[in-house]
């Protein structure tokens, strides 16, 4: 072995390897931090996910209850009424307001079923639900919403689920913590995505000085579940943009 | 030189490694914790066996040191990882011990002399697991002042891991010092160092005797 005593500059040698100790220290505890931090963002992002996945099948189970169930009763005893009706002229007025009450039931019971899980989507397509959902948010809201979307869109269900959730999202946010009256949905297929705007002319906000609400945060969960992204622009007294963006078509869509 | 002209403490120092090894194959090394220990403590075993033969047979040892012992003080950090409190804390010794092969190799690139004495990767390796065993140390002492601590694998190891270290970080600059105040202090100093190596590691052979009852974001074994 060789001997140390022939390092006269040992010391500053050690001055030198301290520093880089204390270097090398720092940086390992910064990185553990943004580590942690982007394992933490990580876990958050899949316990929403989860949340409105089981949100989801939750609102869609609730939704066939009530739709099968009451919806499908109600309107049992309404025919069951009119037919009674028909044959006892006499109470025949109070058993025809009770059927009409009934019928406004059935009506409601189906917007509500709907409401809490949009199967329209899955049996009519993307347009057509979002055109019934303009409808429902006139009556609901008071709020317009213009719709800008070509005929046929080559996504799959679970994109059309996503865009519809994202769409019906932004709009009821506006309406309810905007006071919009007016909003606009356009969807663009594009070669590698297909691109949702949703713009409104409420109050707005300013997104560096508050955090995102659940409802934001469910709209980006949700985009994120078919592989997208969302971007949120919003200023004070300028209304907001929801952005999103989805790849695709899928490769199954594109051969069908 | 002969093997019988070594000071025998000098031989003790290299042979104690053997010390944690024969426990931890005697008791298990069941976690992750024990078997990193057991992979460093062995692998100082070999660097210690490499060096001695090769200064046996005259030619330079120095080399051994260079390609092996970072591997030896990652393996110390990612030992002491395991018995960290917080899951921060835990990644930060890990990348830690990466860091510490990348720079090793780096430094020893540049600027060290393959013939000589390491100036810079051996006292960085000792630094940093001096700073891993001490912070270990000081969160499991600030943590859990209970009785079954002074039976537990996390504060005997981290105390000979520190031990270790700082004798082996503080070594060569002091045996500069010395040496030039007066050389003849440079053995007695020497003899110092190998016998708190002794020491050390007879502190990590006792601290690996203990099987700790696993407890919440420690990785500890299970009791005895």
């Amino acid at each position: 072995m060789g001997s140390p005593v022939e390092d006269t500059s040992a010391l500053w040698n050690f001055f030198v390897v301290v520093v880089l100790t204390v270097i090398i220290l720092l940086v390992a505890v910064g990185a553990a931090v943004v580590i942690g931090h982007r394992r933490l963002s990580e876990a958050h992002s899949e316990f929403t996910r989860r949340l409105v996945a089981v949100q989801d099948e939750e609102r869609a189970r609730v939704s066939a209850e009530v739709h099968d169930d009451i919806g499908v009763q109600a309107a049992m005893i309404r025919s069951t009424l009119l037919e009674h009706a028909s044959a006892l002229p006499d109470g025949r007025t109070p058993l025809l307001g009770a059927a009409d009450e009934l019928h406004d039931l059935v009506q409601r019971t189906r917007k509500l079923a709907h409401r809490l899980h949009p199967t329209r989507v899955d049996q009519m397509g993307l347009r057509p639900a979002l055109t019934r959902l303009a409808e429902d948010l006139m009556q609901e809201l008071g709020l317009t919403m213009h719709l800008d979307a070509p005929d046929t869109l080559l996504v799959d269900n679970r994109t059309a689920y996503a865009l519809f959730r994202i769409s019906q999202e932004a709009l009821r946010n506006a309406a309810r913590h905007g006071g919009a009256r007016e909003g606009w949905v356009v969807l663009r297929q594009g070669p590698q995505a297909v691109d949702l705007e949703v713009r409104d002319t409420g109050r707005g906000f300013d997104p560096s000085r508050r955090s995102p609400g659940l409802g934001l945060q469910l709209m980006r969960e949700r985009a994120a579940i078919v592989g997208g992204s969302v971007r949120i622009t919003s200023r004070p007294g300028a209304g907001t943009i929801v952005r999103a963006r989805i790849p695709g078509p899928p490769a199954e869509v594109r051969r069908a | 030189m002969t093997l019988a002209d070594l000071p025998r403490l000098v031989l003790a120092a290299a042979l104690s490694p053997l010390v944690p090894v024969l426990v931890l194959l005697w008791r298990g090394a069941s976690d992750p914790a024990r078997r990193w220990l057991l992979a460093a403590c062995l692998l100082s075993l070999v660097i210690d066996a490499l060096m001695l033969s090769l200064m046996l047979q005259g030619h330079n040892n120095h080399w051994v040191s260079y390609l092996l012992t970072p591997f030896f003080g990652a393996a110390l950090l990612l030992a002491l990882a395991c018995w960290q409190r917080t899951e921060t804390a835990r990644t930060a010794l890990q990348v830690a011990a990466v860091l510490l092969l990348v720079a090793a190799a780096l430094l020893t690139l540049l600027l060290e002399d393959t013939a000589s004495f390491s100036r810079y990767a051996s006292p960085l390796r000792s630094l940093l697991v001096l700073a891993a065993a001490l912070w270990t140390l000081l969160s499991h002492l600030r943590a859990e002042l209970e009785p079954g601590l002074w039976r537990a694998e996390r504060l005997w190891v981290p105390l000979g891991l520190a031990l270790y270290s700082s004798v082996s970080a503080a070594y060569f600059p002091v045996a500069s010092l010395l040496a030039r105040v007066d050389p003849a202090l440079v053995q007695p100093a020497l003899r110092l160092k190998s016998l708190l190596v002794v020491l050390a590691f007879c502190l990590v052979g006792w601290g690996v005797l203990w099987k700790t009852p696993a407890r919440s974001g420690t990785s500890s074994s299970s009791s005895s």
